[in-house]
């Protein structure tokens, strides 16, 4: 486990290690101090040697200034480690993420790969700094603790440590109780926020339907599942401290009856003795703490293992003989040759599809829901592999073709015409090299003007946290980027959702524009953009049923006619 | 802090017997604690002047004593308070929640639900810090500090003022030295905000992202975001990696200073030697609670924080009181007339709907059509009673509507309508769980037969059978994911469910493909008789068989009459609809 986290993470290897010198020797100081008392108690102070009392004061504070800097230099190196390794975990976790198939995205719900991203790339950052280091300063203060004891009087080590075993079991067993529990917490908590969330959203619904007394009883019964486990959590912390208290404090007791038995025979000096009592007090906190650490350290590794996962996912590969996509004159722009798909072998989505489109034509694909329209916008772009048949652009098979030069040119517009965080013009451009009389021609063509009179494309902020803008608008700025892509072929998933007239009209004149000298796929239901067509295919579980022109379909009179007639 | 301390009084007195007992055990664990050092200070002057061991033995005895009964004390203590402030937590949710549910609409327009979470689940458990933990550890640091100088007094009045001075000095650096620690990681939070927003959208646009060729473009601007997390953080390591050294140096110069001056006070004679280890001791043991109270004022502040959000969610609900929602069947239903109804919204003095009138009775259909922004959505709000109506200008059998909402906020008189909203909200249950919310009665269970029943009406018989459980499907992230069109059918068969007289439709069909929509539509003619309907619709299809369709624009009825007699008009109605139906011409 470590040598994989050690792999994917790849801390500095001199910074790691000079932190665990700082580290190993900083965690020795504490136990010069109680010598160092011992020393004043039976020497210095009690014998009158002014000149070694000030000696020895001396040393204590030059210990204590020493121990202060390790201290400090460990926690800026552990610091700068975890910090700078969860960046450049961040930064790889990015790219990967570019480079999974879609059906992936499709399946994880947003918010897994959320904590994915995000908190789970921190918590597995800090592994080392966080994690494995403070365990480490721990381990290193119980064990030099034991050391000093035993090498300072062995029969007083071993009466402290008498009650020593007991207390790793009790810290070991607790620690796998609030392992446990802290699970049981976790999955509570989110189970309580998911169904409050839920409320919060649907609480219009719940208004209007009266069911407000029913929701709050059923909120009663979540909160009180999760104020059981959280109590259960608290109680069992309530007695762990307490106990390893005790426990420490009667390690002290013992220490003192040894101390009794040793004053009986004389062996024994005030100074050994508080010495011992001082050491007492710092063997009990690692003891105290572990279980805490060892917990962080498993839930950092629980993170790891799902950055692993999602690292080791497989990514979309772009075979050796792929290559650059060459425009061909003389051929189809889109071919599609008994094209079948499926999810899952007993669902067939494209059973066995046929179709061409020749360059600078459009071409509409309509039908039902579930009929294959996306799906075969999907295997244009190289989002998914058909299971058998060919697909060709310009006269070459997509499969050998880059994704990044397919992409380059064609374009795809989906239902939601998505805006990022930025300003419009970054929305419009996105990496493309910015040219102002070409953006200005195009946000004109876009219509966008009336919106560019409201807002300005270079510093007014859209998208999430942003300016608000109508789906219409949005759709427009979808329009405009693909316009500054100027693609050779365009595939538009058309959004169903009616507008207002004005709007209507506004989307149809820019549409034209977008669909000028361009080979375009269609998905609508718009009679009005089914109009501009030069063919048509209605689909149907997976194959086309029919095909012709708007007005050849509508005068075959079959199922094409009695959708669109009324119309 | 007037506010929090009435606030905290009016829902923590109830518990004063748990909390006076954590108290009284706080103060009796705390005090036995130190006994340890007293004891070592007696077997160090009884080695000195050599005292028998039998006389040593009964002060262990003693201690064995102390140990054990401030264990259990102490133990019982945590107990108790984690015990109550759960308690707190858990009454406190429960009302909140239940009050958050009889809001009114314009509440949820000022707090979005971001907010309502974070008071329902983090204020909330903050405050539980507050009152738990937070609360018994000062007082139990408070405790300590008392305790401890006073002993040190017993033992030295001279070392007893160094200790306290030493005490004090450490409190405030402790303090002082977390707060500035919070302050940055504040800020930090901010930066990792921004970071986190910035991926969740890109993975909510990762189709657009990946038909894009421009991968360095998002690759450039992640990397900008993590380098601002990244040097934010690292400028606040540089303060926060000091902080334990510092307090680590404090420490021990203040014991230094300490044994200093206790071993001059030793070669004057006028200590003993096992006085001066005694002192040392209470000191070294000081040091924890006290260093901890720097964590603790964090656990404070967000506590307060969190405690200052809900006075304020408190502050702004509504006054009046919560009633149980009737699920009496609402009394026969007959007419429902607007009469010249002029509405604004309580903050604006902007008209949304001016000088509407109309009449509708059972069996009738009022079509609303308008741009977008023209009050559609508004006035099906207000007919349906989610939004309450200015008085006297919404008359449903010739009662005003607004005396019912003023009077009776949970009549019956609310199962009049069923509202279908554009966005059918849908929650992560089975298809059947989200549609029985429709049901009229109080609770949410309705038979089968009905829920399948109104399934088939609303258009959703054919998708139902797709999916791998049928009705029993769960939705959302667990389950299956409907399409826009399926959401709102779903909404559709809600109010279908609910049976009630008058159904008010807004815009509910919007998604859905022409095809389904006709079905949808001619069912929803077949039960006409028994339902008035109000449709708001852009889709003018939908209006065909309105027997008034009304065209708003800027909140006023410019054209009414039939889908006939807009058409006559020629005016925007029928301009519209040629642009609809281009093919056609």
């Amino acid at each position: 486990m470590i040598r994989k986290a050690l792999k994917t993470l790849a801390p500095n290897p001199k910074i790691l290690g000079a932190t665990m010198v700082a580290l190993v020797i900083g965690e020795i100081f504490p136990f010069l101090y109680p010598m160092i008392l011992a020393r004043i108690l039976d020497g210095a102070s009690l014998h009158g040697h002014p000149a070694m009392l000030a000696k020895l004061l001396g040393l204590y504070a030059g210990v204590v200034i020493l121990h202060s800097l390790f201290f400090y230099v460990r926690m800026v190196l552990a610091q700068a480690l975890s910090i700078s390794t969860t960046h450049n975990l961040r930064l790889k976790i990015f790219t990967h993420l570019q480079h999974l198939p879609l059906p992936y995205f499709q399946r994880t719900p947003v918010g897994t790969l959320m904590t994915r991203a995000t908190s789970d790339v921190d918590s597995f950052g800090s592994m080392f700094s966080d994690g494995i280091l403070e365990l480490f300063a721990n381990l290193a203060l119980l064990l030099f603790s034991i050391a000093f004891m035993l090498w300072q009087n062995w029969v007083l080590g071993l009466a402290t440590l008498v009650f020593f075993p007991i207390m790793i079991v009790i810290s070991a067993w607790y620690r796998k109780q609030f392992h446990s529990i802290q699970t049981r917490y976790r999955s509570e908590l989110s189970a309580l926020s998911a169904f409050l969330q839920e409320s919060l959203n649907g609480i219009g619904i719940i208004q209007s339907f009266r069911k407000q007394t029913w929701l709050a009883n059923l909120q009663r019964k979540r909160n009180d599942s999760y104020i059981a486990v959280s109590r259960q959590y608290a109680l069992r912390y309530a007695g762990f401290f307490p106990l390893i208290q005790s426990f420490s404090d009667l390690s002290l007791l013992a220490c003192y009856t040894g101390g009794v038995y040793m004053i009986s025979r004389g062996q024994l000096s005030a100074g050994t003795i508080t010495a011992f009592a001082w050491y007492a007090s710092i063997y009990s906190r690692p003891l105290r703490d572990i279980s805490d650490r060892i917990n962080t350290l498993q839930a950092t590794i629980a993170a790891g293992d799902r950055v692993h996962e999602l690292l080791a996912t497989a990514t979309e590969d772009d075979s050796t003989e792929s290559r650059i996509l060459t425009i061909r004159t003389d051929s189809a722009a889109i071919k599609f040759q008994n094209v079948q798909f499926a999810y899952h072998p007993t669902q067939p989505v494209l059973r066995d599809l046929s179709f061409l489109v020749p360059q600078g034509s459009r071409t509409a694909l309509v039908g039902p829901t579930g009929c294959g329209k996306t799906t075969s916008m999907q295997l244009l772009l190289r989002f998914l592999e058909p299971q058998a048949g060919n697909i060709e652009i310009f006269g070459t098979p997509i499969a050998k073709i880059q994704r990044h030069s397919l992409h380059q040119h064609i374009a795809w517009l989906g239902q939601d015409p998505f805006l990022f965080p930025g300003t419009l013009r970054e929305n419009i451009c996105m990496g493309a090299t910015f040219d102002t009389a070409r953006f200005a021609d195009i946000c004109t063509r876009a219509q966008l003007t009336e919106l560019l009179q409201e807002i300005d494309a270079e510093t007014t902020l859209v998208g999430t946290g942003g300016r608000e803008l109508s789906s219409g608008q949005r759709q427009l700025v979808a329009y405009a980027r693909t316009l500054y892509q100027d693609p050779e072929i365009l595939l538009l998933d058309e959004p169903s959702a009616s507008l207002d007239a004005q709007t209507e009209q506004r989307l149809q004149l820019a549409l034209q524009e977008l669909l000028r000298n361009r080979t375009a796929l269609l998905i609508t239901h718009r009679p009005s953009s089914i109009a501009v067509c030069d063919q048509v295919f209605l689909l149907h579980e997976g194959a086309i049923v029919e095909s012709g022109t708007h007005q050849t379909l509508l005068q075959q009179n079959g199922r094409y006619a009695s959708i669109f007639r009324d119309i | 802090m007037h506010s929090q301390i009435q606030f905290l009084s009016s829902h923590v007195i109830k518990y004063w017997r748990p909390i006076s007992l954590a108290f009284l055990l706080a103060t009796l664990s705390v005090a036995l604690d130190h006994a340890s050092p007293w004891i070592l200070k007696l077997l160090v002057d009884g080695m000195q002047t050599g005292s028998n061991p039998t006389q040593l033995l009964r002060f262990l005895l003693i201690l064995a004593l102390c140990i054990v009964v401030s264990g259990i004390f102490g133990y019982l203590q945590r107990m108790l308070t984690a015990n109550f402030s759960r308690t707190v937590e858990s009454h406190l949710r429960v009302e909140m929640f239940t009050k958050l549910l009889h809001q009114p609409r314009s509440f949820f327009l000022k707090s979005t639900p971001g907010d309502l979470m974070q008071n329902l689940v983090q204020d909330l458990d903050k405050l539980q810090d507050l009152t738990g933990p937070a609360l018994l550890h000062f007082y139990r640091t408070a405790l300590t500090l008392i305790f401890s100088t006073v002993l040190l007094f017993l033992l030295s009045p001279s070392l007893a003022v160094v200790g306290f001075v030493f005490f004090v000095t450490l409190s405030f650096a402790s303090l002082k030295l977390m707060t500035l620690v919070y302050a940055g990681h504040k800020r930090n939070q901010k930066y990792q905000a921004s970071l986190s927003g910035y991926m969740r959208d890109f993975l909510h646009g990762i189709a657009v992202v990946k038909s894009s060729s421009h991968a360095d473009f998002f690759n450039d601007r992640f990397e900008k975001y993590s380098l601002q997390v990244r040097d934010n953080a690292l400028g606040i390591a540089k303060l926060s990696a000091s902080i334990w050294p510092l307090i680590t140096l404090l420490c021990g110069l203040g014991i230094a200073i300490c044994i200093a001056w206790g071993a001059v006070l030793v070669q004057r004679g006028t200590l003993g030697a096992g006085s001066l280890a005694a002192a040392v001791l209470y000191l070294v043991r000081a040091q924890y609670p006290l260093v901890g109270l720097g964590i603790m004022t964090a656990m404070v502040q967000r506590g307060r924080a969190s405690l200052d959000r809900i006075i304020d969610l408190y502050r702004r609900f509504d006054a009046s009181s919560i009633q149980k929602e009737s699920s009496d069947p609402p009394p026969e239903f007959k007419s429902l007339e607007l009469c010249a109804l002029n509405f604004s919204f309580e903050d604006s003095s902007t008209a949304v709907l001016s000088d509407i009138s109309f009449k509708l009775k059972v069996g009738g259909t009022l079509g609303i059509a308008g741009s977008t922004g023209s009050g559609k959505s508004t006035l099906a709000k207000i007919i349906c009673g989610v939004i309450p109506p200015p008085p006297d200008s919404v008359l449903v059998n010739g009662l005003d509507l607004r005396t019912l909402h003023d009077y009776a906020p949970h009549g019956s008189w609310r199962n009049w309508f069923g509202y279908a909203p554009q966005d059918g909200f849908l929650f992560s249950w089975t298809i059947a769980e989200n549609i029985a919310i429709g049901n009229a009665l109080g609770n949410a269970e309705a038979a089968p037969a009905a829920i399948e029943d109104a399934s088939v009406r609303a258009g959703l018989g054919h998708d139902i059978t797709l999916f791998p459980q049928g009705l029993s499907s769960i939705l959302g992230e667990k389950g299956v994911n409907l399409s826009g069109g399926q959401r709102q059918r779903v909404g559709l068969a809600r109010a279908f469910l609910s049976g009630a007289p008058v159904l008010v439709l807004d815009d509910v069909l919007c998604a859905v493909d022409p095809e389904t929509e006709r079905r949808v539509v001619q069912t929803i003619r077949e039960s006409k008789p028994s339902h008035a309907m109000v449709v708001v619709s852009h889709r003018y299809s939908t209006l065909l068989d309105c027997d008034e369709i009304i065209y708003l624009e800027n909140g006023r009825i410019i054209e009414r009459g039939t889908h006939a007699e807009l058409l006559l008009l020629g005016g925007i109605y029928a301009r519209n609809w040629q642009i609809q139906s281009m093919v056609n011409q």
